[in-house]
């Protein structure tokens, strides 16, 4: 195997370190190579004699036990499940209310969306009224008054558009910190 | 030799590769390997714990045209080698001791 290659390879397999930490362990063995080369040793030689890259990853592990795969953490938790599946289902109840709760939430918001978008609808009838209204009958005071309401209806249905789409980011986060916090009792109890 | 020992022995071995002069990898593996086997997966490791841990410093060089990552020992290091040597002046007491029990029985 060439140098290029060989790092190449090597980087995939270092791919549970940070970056700063996997250029320095690729330049560490780009460095070796090169050094064994200019001595007169052939490129694929020298690559050989630096060890195999399972070689490497595993002084690598073995030295640094707190370097958690991402892959292996994520098989760790799937099991820790399941060990509780009784408390899942003893749970259960708790799990209809929470879900219960946030659909309840998020049909309030979305009403709230609803009322707002019927606002500005009606703002627009409105205008639509006033300017049919305009080519039978003079203007007057009274369109005057109309044009302000008008303007009252936007600004109502802008603000509770506006406020309902940050109430829904807000209901959204609670909704995921009220399961976060249920399934990591679940996860605790183990 | 116990896997655990030769692990400390390396260690030392590598600080003191450095005590005249900073040294480079391939230079480092070549130097300790004349005493102790040593192999280039092994050194990295022993590198990085010894700079993390204070004992080495590291600077870059163009040497040819690329960089060259040379390791320095540090105030720190110097002393780890002196702790050592110490350290190993009471082993050998502990190894006396052991020779001698066992010429008794």
């Amino acid at each position: 195997m060439k140098r290029k290659e060989f790092i190449k390879q090597l980087d995939k397999q270092l791919y549970f370190l940070k970056y700063e930490e996997r250029q320095d362990i690729l330049n560490y063995y780009n460095e070796l190579i090169c050094d064994k080369t200019d001595l007169g040793l052939k490129e694929e030689d020298a690559v050989l004699s630096v060890g195999s890259i399972e070689e490497i990853v595993s002084k690598l592990k073995e030295s640094n036990p707190d370097t958690v795969e991402p892959k292996q953490g994520k098989i760790k938790t799937s099991n820790s499940h399941g060990g509780n599946i009784l408390l899942f289902f003893l749970l259960i109840p708790v799990w209809i209310i929470l879900g219960a709760l946030s659909f309840e939430m998020v049909v309030v918001v979305f009403s709230f969306i609803i009322a707002g978008i019927a606002i500005e609808f009606s703002a627009i009838v409105s205008v639509i009224g006033l300017i049919s209204s305009a080519t039978v009958a003079p203007l007057s005071l009274h369109t005057v008054t109309i044009v302000g309401m008008i303007i009252v209806l936007f600004g109502l249905g802008i603000i509770f558009i506006r406020g309902s789409i940050l109430l829904f980011k807000g209901v959204f986060k609670l909704i995921k910190l009220m399961f976060k916090g249920l399934s990591r009792t679940l996860r605790g109890a183990n | 030799m116990d896997a655990q020992l030769k692990k400390g022995f390396i260690e030392v071995c590598v600080l003191a590769a450095l005590k005249k002069e900073p040294s480079y990898g391939y230079k480092i593996v070549s130097d300790v390997s004349k005493h102790i086997e040593i192999s280039e997966s092994t050194l990295y490791p022993i590198l990085r714990r010894l700079e993390t841990n204070g004992s080495l410093e590291t600077y870059s060089k163009d040497i040819n045209g690329r960089i060259r990552k040379y390791y320095q020992l540090t105030r720190l290091g110097h002393l780890r080698i002196i702790d050592f040597i110490d350290e190993w002046k009471e082993m050998e007491k502990v190894i006396e001791f052991i020779k001698e029990s066992g010429e008794i029985i």
